[in-house]
């Protein structure tokens, strides 16, 4: 049990998400069985209006957030290492952090049921102001909101973990265009996460603002709405894909291996998906299109949103190019993996309708979408994951699966998923997300659909009952579907597929070794990771300290307490140097080479935060100019103070830069002053801010509503200045660990990693002063 | 129709290939290699169809917009009947200046060009007539525009054509029904 | 000299946040929209002699360049889509 609970190895924590998203499926996966069945027949009342909202909303949110993306990262943890021939992913202890952030958050949100109030209603989308204090009171929105917060958190920990192992630990041979296909698509996705959830965690301090202090991003009538569509899905869209690339990557490989035929145009493959990505930011208004945007930006999405049909052509092209002249083993993952394809093409297809600026006026808000987003995201990514389950069985527990079990699992599933959603797409004219109806019309597809769902939820027991039976089944041989993908071939440093003995393995592998599991020395590796308490201290306190935010402040303030001694704790142990993993042979790493881990990570982590800022800085721009009364420059706040504040900002920048200069000659003493002073005149500037912040909130009238211009600006500057006092904790660490020797002219890593950070917020600070307070 | 050609063509292939390429029981797996040769002439030939579909689709798409957005007229039309449409938790209430609604119940005449001016006066809501593919978010502080007319021999029954709310907003949001009569 | 550059920067920066000041103060007397103009300007080039400088991006592999470079992108392009969509 403690193993469990304190694991960092990659394996463990890739089980860990699987069993975990399951637990979640079942839960999501009941709400959609009740709703299916108050919709059975017209004017039904199964489900009170209330509970029929609580539980679409929470089907959707549990279902991608909770279920799809965490089962993606499941497959991700477990053999992107294996498939690139690293021992583990690039930061164990920050790997089992995303875990226990996305447990925590799931109990959270799973606690929403039970608030006075329910938990949220108003969809997954959240549109506000429907998620306003005014339209949702009680706590389960903030509780919600809260929850989303912490899985935001989480995800972005784990898509920088995993970028930087794709791109610092690959072994000698693995590049960028020999990568396998799961950690390909997996590559893609990463980046994905990287620059579509900063919006969300964006968006939801500022609902969680709105709904706790009174502000009015999403509710003033200077859309405040719209405002929210905007923040939502520009997160939303990329979301969706992050949700179908993992399950793509898993099907092409899969096709290859049971056709036993190389990917079919893998490079043209490789830049469409990089397409699909780069377009997935620029699509979203498709969501938007009734609402009265500009007609300009309405065409510009519709050609996006068309145009990225294109590079999912391709996908399929070489999905079915690769099956060309194969000798195909219909196997229960490659029955999954076609059905996918199947199902994606008639998702994708009616997408297309979607796509259209006119046609969507008749379809926005349908049952026609539901269809699609349903064929898409359950037809073809749940499967595509649950083909992943089956391909993957052997290889983590040793053992074979039942086939039998396999294939009627299969043909219940397809059967009964498309029983639900193709009548669907017939009920074009009825409303989403409504309790009942009673129009006639609409009963016998809803019928079928719900005999549908009937058939396909309880199918799922046939996945989990083999799952468990698999754990006593019959002994897998190492390689039983010879594929020469590296996390079956056991990875060694061999160069790709060339003949050489790593060919002949997978065959002699496969037919030689019957019972055991091959042991190859990264494999052995995999057992050395130490345990670590750390992370789950830390993730719990982090989650208790946002479900605070429902609960009051004694909880708040709990929550902090058990974050700081994870914290601490984790800074001791590096301290201490308590927690180290062997050091890796260099492999691949262009365009990295040069680079260290931890600069890398810090630079992916710099890059969402980026759009963090970029989204809070962007929709005071949106209030702004929507808002016809903004006070003009030197009225709301002090000129002289906000440039005192910034030569301030600057001039800590230079001296921490001349600190890293100094130890960098060898310099400790020099790193430790000029660190200090950094410290102090960071001090100062949040000192100055906070005497801002008291002077405006005490011209405030109590349980006013805060007017928009004070919104943004504490909002925004509150979020940098938790980033300025984050940064001042570091600096702490930083003095105390350099006056006992722990840098030196060779290892300053640390002291640079700093720097970047500290030179980021306070660029952040050089664009929020010109806007704030002199525009 | 066009839609359904390109997924049978698809999933035909799949099909096909799934089926005749089927691997006979017994016969030695096959090692797979990569061969890194681009097939260019086949994605471009991929390419250059969808783009020719879909931009297609998209010229028919502007050109429907174009007649959506440009009431005969004009917006400020002096024939037309102009109708202000306020959405609120949970109903819809209609005013113009001819006595043309009452609680729930819009009343217009065949033929005669129909503005609606839309807004909502507390959440998201949206306003649809799907008989009519008429469809536009009512949102608190935006007012949307959009125009129809209704062709003759449409929504005449007694029962008139139904209005209904597209975008959840809140625990009345399926009964947010109203109806379009026709004179 | 080591630190001519660094502080050679900080200088630029500093004379520059003095000319925001100056010119939202109004003491250049210049038409609102010129001032705006070269106060967000000015705010810009600090940002990029921060990050060339003082996160030595100067000096950095192309791959983090590229990552840095990738992130405004998508930053900015987030206000651009949501800003574009004023109007009808």
């Amino acid at each position: 049990m403690k193993r469990w609970l304190f694991t960092t190895n990659h394996k463990e924590v890739g089980i860990l998400y699987l069993v975990t998203s399951f637990y979640f499926a079942f839960l999501a996966g009941i709400l959609a069985f009740l709703m299916r069945t108050q919709l059975a027949v017209p004017s039904e009342t199964f489900l009170q209006p209330p509970q029929y909202n609580e539980a679409v909303t929470m089907h959707g949110l549990i279902m991608v957030l909770w279920f799809l993306s965490p089962l993606g990262i499941a497959f991700a943890n477990y053999f992107v290492p294996l498939q690139i021939g690293a021992a583990d992913v690039a930061f164990a202890r920050l790997n089992a952090t995303s875990y226990w952030m996305y447990v925590f958050s799931g109990i959270t949100a799973f606690v929403s049921f039970f608030v006075p109030g329910g938990s949220p209603a108003s969809g997954w989308t959240n549109y506000s102001p429907l998620t306003s204090l005014q339209f949702s009171p009680g706590s389960g929105e903030t509780l919600g909101a809260a929850a989303l917060i912490v899985l935001a958190a989480s995800n972005t920990v784990g898509t920088v973990n995993i970028l930087v192992t794709i791109l610092w630990h690959r072994a000698a041979g693995v590049s960028f265009v020999k990568l396998p296909m799961f950690t390909m698509f997996t590559f893609w996705t990463m980046l994905q996460f990287l620059w579509a959830f900063p919006s969300l965690i964006a968006g939801l301090i500022m609902l969680e603002a709105d709904r706790l202090l009174g502000t009015s991003f999403f509710t003033s009538t200077a859309g405040g709405s719209i405002l929210w569509d905007h923040v939502w899905w520009f997160f939303g869209h990329p979301e969706v894909y992050i949700v179908l690339l993992p399950a793509f990557g898993i099907v092409a490989g899969i096709i290859a291996t049971f056709s036993g035929r190389p990917v079919y145009a893998r490079k043209p493959l490789f830049a469409a998906v990089g397409i699909v990505v780069l377009l997935s930011y620029m699509v979203y208004g498709h969501h938007m299109f009734l609402t009265g945007i500009s007609l300009t930006e309405r065409e510009v999405f519709t050609i996006n949103t068309e145009t990225i049909s294109v590079p999912f052509g391709i996908l399929m092209l070489s999905f079915i190019g690769t099956m060309y002249r194969g000798a195909i083993r219909l196997t229960t993952p490659m029955l999954f993996a076609l059905g996918s394809v199947v199902i994606f093409v008639i998702g994708g297809l009616s997408g297309v309708f979607n796509s259209s600026l006119a046609l969507d006026i008749a379809l926005r808000g349908t049952y026609f979408v539901v269809a699609h987003f349903h064929y898409v995201m359950v037809g073809a990514s749940e499967f595509g994951l649950f083909a992943g389950i089956y391909y993957w069985l052997p290889k983590m527990t040793g053992r074979m699966y039942n086939e039998t079990l396999g294939k009627t699992h299969f043909i219940l599933s397809f059967v009964g998923f498309n029983l639900i959603f193709f009548p669907m797409f017939y009920l074009e004219d009825m409303p989403r997300r409504i309790v009942t109806y009673n129009v006639a019309a609409w009963a016998p597809a809803n019928f079928v659909a719900t005999v549908g769902a009937h058939i396909f939820i309880p199918s799922q027991i046939l996945l989990v009952y083999n799952m468990l039976k698999t754990l006593k089944g019959p002994p897998a041989p190492a390689n039983p579907w010879n594929s020469t993908d590296r996390e079956w071939t056991g990875g060694t440093t061999m160069p790709h597929g060339s003949g050489g003995p790593g060919s002949g393995l997978g065959n002699g592998l496969g037919n030689g070794l019957g019972n055991g599991v091959s042991h190859s020395v990264s494999e052995s590796a995999h057992e050395v990771s130490p345990l670590s308490t750390r992370p789950i201290l830390l993730c719990l306190g982090f989650a208790i300290s946002m479900a605070g935010l429902a609960f009051g402040l004694p909880v708040i303030i709990v929550g902090l307490a058990v974050l700081a001694w994870g914290v601490g704790g984790w800074a001791w142990d590096d301290y201490r140097g308590k927690f180290r993993l062997p050091e890796e042979p260099e492999g691949e790493r262009w365009p990295f080479s040069r680079v260290p881990k931890d600069k890398l990570a810090m630079w992916t982590f710099l890059g969402s935060e980026a759009v963090l800022f970029g989204v809070l800085l962007g929709s005071y721009a949106f209030i702004r100019v929507n808002f016809p009364f903004w006070p003009a420059p030197g009225v709301l706040h002090d000129l002289n103070l906000g440039t005192v504040d910034t030569i301030i900002v600057i001039t800590s920048s230079l001296t921490a830069y001349l600190g890293l200069q100094s130890i960098k000659a060898g310099n400790r003493r020099s790193l430790i002053g000029l660190l200090g002073v950094t410290l102090l005149l960071g001090v100062l500037s949040l000192a100055i801010k906070g005497s801002e912040w008291y002077v405006l909130a005490t011209g405030l009238a109590p349980g006013a509503e805060i007017g928009l211009p004070l919104s943004s600006y504490f909002v925004t500057t509150g979020i940098h200045g938790a980033h300025v006092l984050a940064g001042l904790l570091l600096i702490i660490y930083l003095m105390k660990r350099a006056a006992t020797g722990g840098f030196s002219a060779e290892r300053y890593g640390t002291v640079e990693n700093f720097n970047l950070y500290w030179s980021f917020v306070n660029s952040v600070w050089l664009l929020i002063f010109p806007t704030f307070y002199l525009l | 129709m066009l839609a359904v050609a390109a997924g049978a063509i698809t999933i035909g292939a799949l099909v096909f290939f799934a089926t005749k390429y089927r691997a006979k029981p017994g016969s030695a797996p096959v090692h797979h290699d990569e061969n890194g040769k681009i097939p260019v002439r086949t994605v471009l030939l991929i390419v250059i169809v969808m783009a020719s579909v879909l931009a297609g689709a998209a010229y028919a798409s502007f050109n429907a917009i174009g007649v959506y957005n440009n009431p005969p007229g004009g917006w400020n039309n002096p024939n037309a009947l102009h109708v202000n449409v306020t959405a609120q938790r949970f109903s819809w209430s209609f005013n113009c200046t001819s006595g043309c609604g009452v609680a729930a119940a819009l009343t217009v005449q065949h033929d005669k060009i129909v503005i609606l001016n839309i807004t909502s006066i507390d959440v998201f809501h949206s306003f649809g007539i799907p008989d009519l593919r008429v469809k536009a978010d009512a949102i608190p502080g935006r007012y949307n525009l959009i125009w129809f007319s209704v062709p003759a021999g449409k929504c005449s029954s007694p029962a008139g054509c139904r209005i209904q709310c597209y975008e959840l907003c809140g625990n009345g949001h399926a009964f947010m029904i109203a109806k379009l009569f026709v004179t | 000299m080591q630190n001519t550059t660094p502080i050679a920067i900080w200088s630029y920066l500093v004379v520059a946040t003095l000319l925001e000041w100056a010119l939202a103060r109004n003491l250049l007397s210049l038409a609102t929209i010129y001032a705006n103009i070269a106060i967000a300007v000015l705010a810009a080039s600090q940002i990029l002699a921060v990050a060339t400088v003082f996160l030595r991006l100067k000096y950095e592999s192309r791959g983090i360049v590229g990552i840095a470079a990738a992130s405004v992108f998508f930053a900015v392009l987030a206000v651009v889509l949501a800003l574009g969509s004023i109007g009808h």
